[in-house]
């Protein structure tokens, strides 16, 4: 169990003064890029560095490191170069050595991201202290000049000296792609001296191995090895609850079913880490970003409380909590006046961009999604969220053979793309291409639980029957929340002529839509389902509610009145048959099968004479 | 002189907007639209000041002492939202109805939520009319919809909820539960509306388009307010519902003498001659409105009926030019040119007339009717069935649509729907004869022989000479097979009153008749008839 070292601690404490310019100055930002500690502390003076270059243990250098990276990394949130020299370098004419001197050029020139000018004197420096912090602030260098290689190299031998040289080869490691190498250099998996209780670092960072868990949970991302991937980002969360990085891994990248994240998010350890305070801000903050389908109030609450307690209601993050939600419920108009108020406040939210994108496809606005993708397209073209809206566009307007083209180029750009997918399935699916549409969707089933759903849909309507139950229930076990699921499900006994069954999933969709507070057009189509099924069980007069119903909602249903002109007939009414038939085909002149039934009804109503007059 | 540096005195803020908004309705009075908008555009543009948040209102009251009958609060405008008012009415009068509905958004009163609801069905409606502009060709649609109903529902629904509407906000809710399709619902509405301000003839209007027969209208008799207004109501929605002449008369027995000289109760007057085929008074009566009102183009397509009926070919052309004269766009205009047309046996004239007629108004009835009348003149059975459906549409209580289609199923031997039509037909009007006729003859060749005895007794009770001399030619025969020998009897000696081939047949019926009640024998039926018409 490493013990706090007293030494830099103490130093540093004491010597912490109150910055006049300091803690205000976070506030002037609209954005929230300050992590909790930086803002609170000011940057220690470079007076620690000559007491600790010489020690090699690993604690001792990853607080340095820390603390180095700390004054590097919060001093551009002074915008004058005075307030940095006020405090940060205010001991720099003080200085006797050369190399002390060196240190301020390189960080300064480092701050304002003039990397030769760094990389010249770190380089420097390096050379002539030899000393592993110099070595790895050089790697540090190279490593944001995108010289992985360099950095990788430089810290080759370092690796034993301390934590923080581990994980940023680590990084570079990543950056090469040899994702084995990580393996290598973070272990396995985090060796039994560095458990669950990490050293805290007072000043507010994410503990480190929370960060090894991370990248190794990266890297066996990226080598396809999701259940190693999973596990590593949950240890990180687990140990840090800070680590949103390994969060936001799960949670966007839906590694875990609805269940499984809500039981996640209450097995962490908020408080003990954080404080009672802070804790519950953090716990609030993940809630509102889990899946919407299940344990919706309590998000909601965790939503509200955000939004009043700590006033976030015009931040991004909360609002888009608020449209996902609404996108879930298929509130598209809704849910499309939010991601617009997000876009107006945050342009190009990546996070936003997708929701964005469906809700505007949903509602056929053509106009804005063309303005929307030409603009990604300028300013973001190597983002698969671009290439994805430009084909969305394309599927909108119908052609779908574009549409295809941008569809499998966002999908190779971010091959975890799953919305891609998606739509790649879906413009198979609207030409009936039953088999393709199949195998984009299976790449995309990965991802949530809608793509399962979608093949299933897809073998229920190339009437394999097996295969579409198979798909369906799986869907439907992943979230058994979903009414379009279970109206599917539902779909597919009433084929088989298994009315009861029909009947009781369609039954259960209604009130799942009832609950949500879905749109009525969702609610039309259970209703039309449940009508049919319950004439085929000979029920009519219920059928007639439903159908009823559907009819009142507008625009008119045209099977709708057809339906009832049906059972009107079924029933020997014929005048009252004949009138729906009549309107029915008012609104849908085509229908074959409506006229034929017209042309029956009216030969039976006047052979069982049943007529108007008399 | 130099004019920059005359000195003109900058006028305080109050006084530019006072005057602003009294030239605002002095603009509009007299019709000038345009100005009256730009001086709204600049009123509104201007900052706030102290006038706006005092309560008291300046200029022009007429415009702002709203209906007493309102029970709502909601009628009181602070200054602010007046202003937006007066821009978004500005908007209106020139048609922009998307920018009115805009302007409104935030406004509270009963006055604004209904120009803004409004102008908001009015730019659908627009649309919806730029969307589906061909006329029974490849792009007519008639399903096409008004895409702001949808919303507008909703925004209406929850003022229902709240119970913050008044007579006119109930009439446009009625109007658009109308439009997406629940009548009765409507009905309910429009009750309501009328009941909160029965001087909005609009309501009433949409009321009667509701009523879809007699029985329904006896339904709602109680619900309606005492009022003169529902003399009027009752008066119109007998002539629509073809109600007995005897009751029309009543009902105007009914109106206090200050109506006598009422055009509209006049034009009543005609349709009704019209409707029941009195066709020299229907013609006085409409000569005589046309004399009080000569550029008059209201109701003229159906005067225009009467002088095709009527075969007066130089009196129709010149109703023609002068309706053309008046206003060469109007549908009725366009009816009467078709129907001139029509019967000088131009009959692709005459419908293309009668096509435009439908671009200018969708909803004009009598267009749809005669296009479908001309469609069967030229044999297009398919297009003619087309047009007598959509004039179904705009009215499901037009007789001469629904015979018109009995008639086209009848020549395209599709008997079923033909009988089915005519009886929708006699439903309507069970006081005219030509449809019991058709009707019985269409019975007689599906061999339901009952039925069509029945038809030919109703049309007993109506006929003319024409049609009594065939019905009782029929009946005769008809009873003497079923072995009535009396009825049969009484049938024959009605055709002896005739001349010619009927006085024959008559008499050939008779010595049948007393041969066999000599005999006592029933003749089968197919050995008598080849003899008797020798």
């Amino acid at each position: 169990m490493p013990s706090t070292p007293p030494g830099p601690r103490s130093s540093r404490s004491t010597s912490q003064q109150p910055d006049p310019l300091g803690t205000p100055l976070y506030l002037h930002r609209p954005d929230a890029y300050v992590t909790p500690g930086n803002y609170t502390t000011p940057p220690p003076t470079l007076k620690l560095f000559p007491t600790h270059l010489k020690n090699n243990s690993s604690t001792h250098a990853s607080s340095t490191s820390t603390s180095v990276r700390q004054l590097v990394f919060s001093s551009p949130f002074f915008s004058s170069r005075d307030s940095v020299g006020s405090s940060a370098f205010s001991n720099y004419s003080t200085e006797t050595k050369t190399e002390d001197r060196m240190r301020y050029w390189r960080n300064a020139a480092l701050q304002y991201h003039m990397y030769e000018t760094a990389a010249f004197w770190g380089n420097k420096l390096a050379s002539i202290t030899g000393n592993p912090d110099d070595v790895y602030w050089l790697a540090q260098i190279y490593f944001m000049m995108g010289q992985y290689a360099r950095a990788h190299s430089l810290l080759w031998n370092l690796l034993e000296t301390s934590t923080a040289c581990r994980i940023l080869a680590a990084e570079c490691s990543i950056k090469l792609e040899k994702y084995q190498e990580v393996f290598d250099i973070l272990y396995e998996e985090n060796p039994p001296e560095i458990t669950e209780k990490a050293n805290d670092h007072l000043d507010g960072s994410i503990k480190l191995e929370a960060y090894m868990c991370y990248l190794r949970g990266y890297a066996y991302a990226q080598q396809a090895n999701l259940d190693q991937a999973k596990k590593n980002y949950k240890l990180a969360v687990v140990l840090d609850v800070r680590c949103f990085e390994a969060f936001n891994a799960l949670i966007s990248n839906h590694m875990m079913t609805s269940k499984e994240e809500w039981e996640f998010l209450n097995s962490l350890e908020f408080e003990e880490q954080c404080g009672k305070e802070d804790g519950r801000f953090i716990k609030m903050n993940y809630m509102s970003m889990l899946k919407k389908y299940d344990h919706v109030k309590e998000i909601e609450e965790a939503r509200e409380e955000l939004e009043k307690t700590y006033l976030l209601v015009d931040n991004a993050d909360v609002m888009l909590s608020r449209a996902e939600q609404l996108y879930a419920q298929c509130q598209f108009k809704d849910c499309l006046d939010v991601t617009t108020k997000i876009l107006d406040v945050d342009t190009h939210n990546q996070a936003c961009l997708p929701i964005h994108i469906a809700c505007l496809h949903e509602l056929r606005e053509k106009n804005r999604l063309f303005l929307l993708s030409h603009e990604l397209v300028e300013h973001y073209p190597d983002a698969a969220v671009t290439w994805f809206s430009v084909g969305c566009y394309y599927y909108l307007i119908g052609q779908n053979d574009e549409a295809r083209k941008y569809f499998s180029k966002a999908s190779t750009m971010d091959s975890r793309c799953g919305a891609a997918w998606v739509g790649f399935g879906h413009s198979f699916a609207v030409e009936s291409e039953h088999d393709q549409a199949i195998t984009a969707y299976s790449t995309a089933s990965r991802f949530s639980h809608l793509p399962t759903l979608f093949i299933g849909m897809q073998h229920l309507q190339a009437n394999n029957f097996i295969s579409a139950e198979e798909y369906l229930f799986t869907s439907y076990q992943i979230c058994t929340g979903d009414p379009l699921a279970l109206n599917e499900l539902g779909a597919l006994y009433y084929h088989k002529n298994q009315y009861k069954e029909a009947i009781e999933y369609f039954e259960r969709a209604l009130s799942l839509v009832v609950a949500t507070k879905s749109r009525t057009q969702v609610k039309e189509t259970t209703w039309m389902n449940l009508g049919h099924a319950y004439r085929k069980t000979g029920k009519l007069d219920i059928a007639e509610s439903y159908f009823q119903k559907v009819a009142a909602i507008s625009p008119p249903n045209a099977n709708a009145l057809s339906a009832i002109g049906y059972i009107y007939h079924i029933k020997e009414n014929y005048s009252q048959a004949a009138m729906y038939y009549h309107e029915a085909l008012g609104i849908k002149p085509s229908d074959l099968i409506t006229q034929d039934l017209l042309g029956k009804c009216l030969e039976s109503m006047v052979k069982s004479n049943q007529s108007l007059i008399d | 002189m130099d004019l920059n540096k005359v000195e003109v005195e900058t006028p305080s803020l109050d006084f530019i907007k006072t005057h602003l908004r009294d030239a605002i309705s002095h603009c509009s009075d007299r019709g000038l639209y345009f100005a009256a908008k730009w001086a709204a555009e600049t009123l509104n543009s201007l900052p706030e000041s102290f006038i706006d948040t005092s309560t008291s209102g300046s200029g022009s009251l007429s415009i702002f002492s709203d209906t007493k009958n309102e029970t709502t609060t909601k009628n009181f405008m602070s200054n602010f939202e007046r202003d937006k008012f007066l821009l978004a009415k500005s908007y209106f009068d020139v048609k922009e109805f998307d920018r009115a509905s805009f302007i409104l958004e935030k406004c509270v009163s009963s006055k604004s939520q209904f120009l803004k609801i409004y102008a908001k069905y009015l730019a659908g409606e627009k649309r919806k009319e730029e969307e589906s502009n061909d006329i029974m060709g490849p792009l007519d649609d008639p399903k096409a919809i008004n895409k702001e109903l949808v919303t507008i529902q909703g925004e209406l629904e929850k003022l229902y909820n709240n119970n913050e509407m008044d007579g006119f906000l109930l009439y446009l809710y009625g109007l658009i539960t109308k439009q997406l399709g629940s009548q009765r619902m409507a009905i309910k509405f429009f009750l309501s509306s009328v009941n909160a301000y029965p001087y909005n003839w609009s309501a009433w209007l949409e009321l009667s388009q509701c009523v879809a027969d007699k029985n329904q209208l006896k339904e709602i008799m109680q619900e309606l307010p005492k009022h003169f207004m529902t003399k009027f109501f009752n008066l119109y929605t007998s002539v629509e519902l073809n109600e007995d002449q005897n009751n029309f008369y009543s009902l105007l027995s009914g109106f206090p003498s200050h109506f006598n000289d009422n055009k509209s109760i006049k034009t009543l007057k005609a349709i009704v001659h019209y409707n029941n085929r009195e066709f020299a008074e229907a013609e006085r009566d409409f000569d005589e409105l046309i004399l009080s009102d000569p550029f008059r183009l209201d109701d003229m397509d159906i005067y225009s009926n009467v002088l095709y009926v009527m075969d007066k070919k130089a009196k129709l052309s010149f109703l023609a030019h002068m309706s053309a004269n008046t206003d060469k766009y109007r549908s009725e205009t366009m009816c009467i040119i078709g129907n001139y047309y029509s019967l000088k046996s131009e009959r692709e004239k005459a419908i293309s007339y009668f096509k435009r007629a439908l671009q200018v108004n969708r909803h004009c009835l009598t267009a749809w009717t005669l296009m479908g009348h001309e469609y069967v003149e030229l044999k297009n059975t398919h297009a003619a069935v087309v047009a007598y459906k959509r004039a179904l549409e705009v009215n499901p209580n037009d007789y001469r649509a629904w015979f018109g289609l009995g008639q086209t199923y009848q020549f395209l031997k599709m008997d079923f729907y033909a009988i089915y039509y005519y009886e929708r037909a006699t439903v309507l009007r069970p006081q005219d004869a030509r449809m019991w006729e058709a009707l019985a003859g269409l019975y007689e060749t599906v061999n339901s022989q009952e039925k069509a005895i029945k038809c030919y007794e109703h049309t007993l009770l109506n006929a003319d000479a024409e049609e009594l001399r065939n019905a009782h030619r029929f009946l005769a025969h008809y009873r003497r097979d079923l072995g009535d020998i009396n009825a049969a009897t009484s049938h024959a000696q009605y055709l002896m009153n005739y001349e010619g081939t009927a006085r024959e047949e008559g008499r050939t019926l008779m010595n049948d008749l007393s041969s066999l009640v000599h005999d006592n024998q029933q003749p089968p039926p197919s050995q008598l008839s080849s003899s008797t018409l020798l």
